[in-house]
């Protein structure tokens, strides 16, 4: 990261129809930040260390303690290091709202700008201090008075609630994250497509026919079961309308199921039998009931963001029920692979390997034999490659019987002309860099062109396609040649090169 | 975390990446080295050369057209061969590549030589570690290493600052070569920030700070001319130079002290530039290329308790004409510390010329004065280290 992100500032613009804010840049913030910041250029790249010292040194002059007198701590100082720790935030907040909004991408239905009048909502200059509550945010005008602020700035929530000293700190862009995805209006956002924040029980009672389906036999069972005391009581509600079960059954203004009592469990344990399920207990029921819901919530929840949970992003403490953060990953490896999906991009990379790898094996021999004919000494061998590599690959044969058949001096140049393990080398570079070249052109149009020349992204993809290729091609591979006395190449690598020698078997032979 | 992403480290492959070397490789790396007239600088040279070609070779086989630029390299400049054990200015596109070339790996030790990563005359994007079995007649690609992923270890390993060379774990090294022709290929060079100089040095004015020799001015402090600046004809300017007038007295034997206080005044009154009266100096005639001029060293230290305790010395450096010879327009000074260009000044009109620079105490700088025809001198660090007073 340069110090530059701590002088642009991201201010939501419902003008701006494509990207939805602006970057607006903050004279007096850079000014600031060189000055007091050991004259830092804004281009001056950043280490993680340096980074979260800077973070530690702006807050302490943001949010000052009470006890300490520091003459930098007077409120123009202190509103100047909050607009460059706003700058910072505005786009861990925007990356945030990215992240949220690309769990629905697939089906386009939630797009990041939605999110953004809500949490960008800091209009990236009003100077603002904290309160000595280091809640309340107050003005400070052009006078250097103090005045009461209108509104509240997401940023300087995220700020002002951050913990610097707790055992388990998260770094400010984690921490940003965080706050925004449990900001109201987000989590309202989210719920609004699905996202479950629904109870289990609003869940169980609004199952679909197309998910009964899938459910094994005994929970569907289950489930229609639940489903029929649940319609009875709608049925005796209409009827009846101050029924107190349905009333703390359903709590309609919210259309929210409540936890089943116990007497509603006894209901339906008296009509499982009829279904042929025998369950002795309530306590038995619910938890069964419980345990089919977590399931429909995690496939609910699949079927939208289009891959399965890994993990939360909470852990909730049982005891008080409240939500604590998770350490999350960092945010530009989510940003990166996620906008293609991970299971879209395993499929991508399946349904292509076979093709992919093809084309790898013919350019590497291509090329292996145009660069031996380039080669004083060895162009004359030029025309043994594809029969040697017939007889090493489809014949078994070793580099010794290869010399003689081939009429070489001895098996060393066979190993030297051949050379198999560089041939294999070159066929798993131009695999990864194929696939790197059809991800690209398939993300076109999906603004990450331009991250293809970025390190963290490259580093990222490369990671996940040689991890792919290496598993299903190359590991064999390697594998058959380094023990290769046994003359048995069969991997996937040898086969498709075979097949692609006995096509060419005709050519190059002389 | 839960995550069961597969992690690549895990199966790499186990090939390695080996070129071999030819015939004419060997011919044309015996004429390289002969031109380094140092005899183990020769043998470096010589096996430098013989990577440098299996290697270049290798990245043409592997990736048609990179745009190879030997230009700059290290190996084609005999000079570097004195510096510096590695290839340097290795360029394909944007990307610097640093080569360096071991016989045996014995050890999981990689050395890196300190220069070849702070310097911006030697730094790279990318350093690749070779095996290199001359007898055999081939070498091996052990693994590459990016710029960023080095100074992070270094950071965070906190590797001691002032050896000449890094010691690397050789794990800290990518073993897959296919990585850098990716990174050839697709990355943004702005993305892996290395040192850059503004100011372009040549070889003669980095090599001083590759010397074990300094001028030590902390021993001018105490009226003492240490050795090496006695032999360089050093000469010592009276205590009472830039002391207060009352302390003063008149020197009987030359006017040098009058004058230099009388720069000292006008640098103070034009510049802002104070120079402390517990200040000394000394000074020496200078003769470039037929051009005879005064050369004087002042030297003193800063020491500021508040709000740091920050010990640092200065360095003004004064360049003034001779025997009523003025001094040619255009002719340059400039002072460097190990990383780059600190200061310089171009003479245009006036009567002397001078730069002056500060730094902590174990910091070194170099001075080069320079004509405007292209002749030019560098001369020996000077430091300022108390410790090592005598």
């Amino acid at each position: 990261m340069d110090a530059s992100r701590y002088s642009t500032i991201r201010v939501f613009d419902p003008g701006n129809n494509e990207e939805g804010y602006k970057v607006c840049h903050q004279k007096k913030a850079q000014e600031f930040f060189q000055q007091t910041l050991l004259g830092l250029y804004p281009k001056q790249r950043l280490s993680a260390q340096w980074e979260r010292d800077i973070q530690d040194l702006l807050l302490s002059w943001f949010r000052p303690e009470p006890s300490t007198v520091d003459p930098r701590c007077d409120t123009k100082y202190r509103a100047l290091a909050g607009l460059c720790l706003r700058c910072y935030v505005s786009l861990s907040i925007l990356k945030a709202c990215k992240t949220l909004a690309s769990q629905f991408c697939l089906d386009y239905r939630l797009s990041y700008r939605e999110l953004l009048s809500y949490v960008l909502n800091d209009d990236g200059k009003t100077p603002i201090i904290l309160d000595s509550d280091g809640k309340t945010q107050l003005v400070l005008n052009q006078q250097g008075e103090i005045k009461p602020g209108l509104g509240q700035f997401f940023t300087i929530d995220v700020l002002a609630s951050y913990r610097l000293n707790s055992s388990a700190r998260l770094s400010l862009d984690n921490w940003a994250y965080l706050k925004t995805k449990q900001h109201p209006d987000t989590k309202r956002c989210l719920a609004e497509q699905g996202l479950p924040l629904s109870s289990n029980w609003s869940l169980l009672g609004r199952v679909k026919l197309r998910h009964l389906e899938q459910l094994y036999p005994r929970d569907r069972k289950l489930v229609e079961t639940f489903h029929t005391v649940y319609f009875q009581d709608r049925q005796q509600q209409r009827r009846n309308r101050v029924n107190h079960r349905v009333n703390h059954r359903v709590n309609h203004r919210a259309n929210q199921c409540l936890e089943p009592r116990d007497d509603q469990l006894q209901d339906m344990l008296h009509l499982l039998p009829e279904r042929g399920v025998i369950i002795n207990s309530t306590k038995q029921l619910h938890k069964e009931l419980t345990r089919i819901a977590k399931g429909l919530q995690e496939e609910e929840i699949w079927s939208r963001r289009g891959s399965p949970i890994w993990e939360s992003l909470e852990a909730r403490v049982p005891e008080t029920g409240e939500y604590v953060p998770k350490e999350l990953p960092d945010l530009n490896s989510i940003n990166t692979i996620d906008h293609l999906g991970q299971s879209e991009l395993q499929d991508f990379l399946e349904q292509g390997l076979i093709e992919v790898l093809d084309n790898a094996i013919a350019q590497a021999l291509v090329e292996h034999i145009t660069s031996l004919e380039q080669r004083r000494r060895y162009a004359c061998f030029a025309s043994k490659v594809i029969p040697g590599f017939r007889l090493l690959y489809c014949e078994g044969k070793s580099l010794k019987e290869i010399a003689t058949l081939l009429n070489m001096t001895n098996h060393s140049q066979v190993s030297r002309v051949l050379a198999p393990g560089k041939l294999l080398n070159h066929v798993q570079y131009l695999s990864v860099e194929n696939f790197f070249q059809l991800i690209s052109t398939k993300t076109k149009g999906l603004d990450l062109e331009k991250n293809a020349t970025k390190l963290d992204y490259l580093s990222n993809v490369i990671q996940e396609v040689e991890a792919f290729l290496n598993t299903q091609v190359f590991q064999a591979a390697v594998a058959e040649l380094s023990t290769y006395k046994k003359r048995s190449m069969t991997s996937l690598y040898a086969q498709r090169l075979c097949r692609y020698l006995d096509e060419h078997k005709d050519e190059n032979q002389g | 975390m839960t995550n069961i992403s597969i992690d690549s480290m895990d199966i790499t492959l186990q090939t390695r990446e080996l070129f071999w070397i030819e015939t004419e490789d060997f011919e044309q790396a015996k004429t390289i080295s002969e031109k380094v007239n140092n005899k183990a600088h020769q043998e470096q040279s010589h096996r430098n050369s013989l990577a440098l070609f299996g290697f270049e070779r290798w990245l043409k086989e592997r990736v048609d057209k990179l745009p190879i630029n030997k230009e700059n390299c290290s190996v084609y400049q005999p000079d570097y061969a004195n510096l510096i054990d590695t290839i340097c200015n290795f360029k394909v596109g944007e990307f610097t590549l640093c080569i360096i070339v071991t016989e045996n790996l014995l050890e999981p030790v990689v050395n890196i030589p300190i220069a070849a990563v702070e310097l911006p005359e030697m730094a790279a994007h990318f350093y690749i570690l070779i095996e290199l079995k001359e007898t055999e007649e081939h070498g091996i690609i052990i693994g590459i290493l990016r710029h960023d992923e080095l100074v992070n270890y270094r950071e965070s390993a906190n590797l001691p600052q002032g050896n000449r060379n890094y010691n690397l774990p050789l794990s800290l090294f990518d073993q897959q070569p296919n990585h850098l022709l990716h990174y050839l290929r697709w990355l943004d060079s702005q993305e892996i920030t290395i040192p850059v100089a503004d100011t372009k040095r040549s070889v003669q004015e980095i090599l001083p700070f590759f010397a074990e020799t300094a001028i030590n001015t902390a021993e001018w402090l105490r009226g003492e001319m240490d050795q090496l600046a006695s032999c360089l004809s050093w000469q010592l300017l009276p205590d009472y130079t830039f002391s207060k007038p009352s302390m003063r007295r008149i020197s009987p034997v030359s006017d040098e002290p009058d004058r230099y206080r009388a720069i000292a005044k006008e640098l103070r009154r034009q510049k802002g530039l104070i120079v402390p009266s517990h200040a000394r100096g000394s000074y020496q005639t200078v003769n470039l290329n037929g051009i005879l001029f005064k050369l004087c060293a002042v030297t003193w230290f800063i020491y500021q308790k508040a709000p740091e305790d920050t010990r640092e010395w200065a360095l003004l450096l004064l360049i003034e004409d001779c025997l009523g010879n003025t001094l040619p327009p255009g002719m340059k000074l400039r002072i460097s510390e190990f990383t780059g260009v600190v200061s310089e000044a171009i003479l245009v009109n006036e009567r002397y010329l001078h730069v002056a620079v500060a730094g902590s105490w174990n910091q070194k700088f170099v001075a080069t004065i320079s004509l405007s025809n292209g002749a030019s001198l560098t001369l020996l660090p000077f430091a300022f280290e108390p410790d090592k007073c005598l």
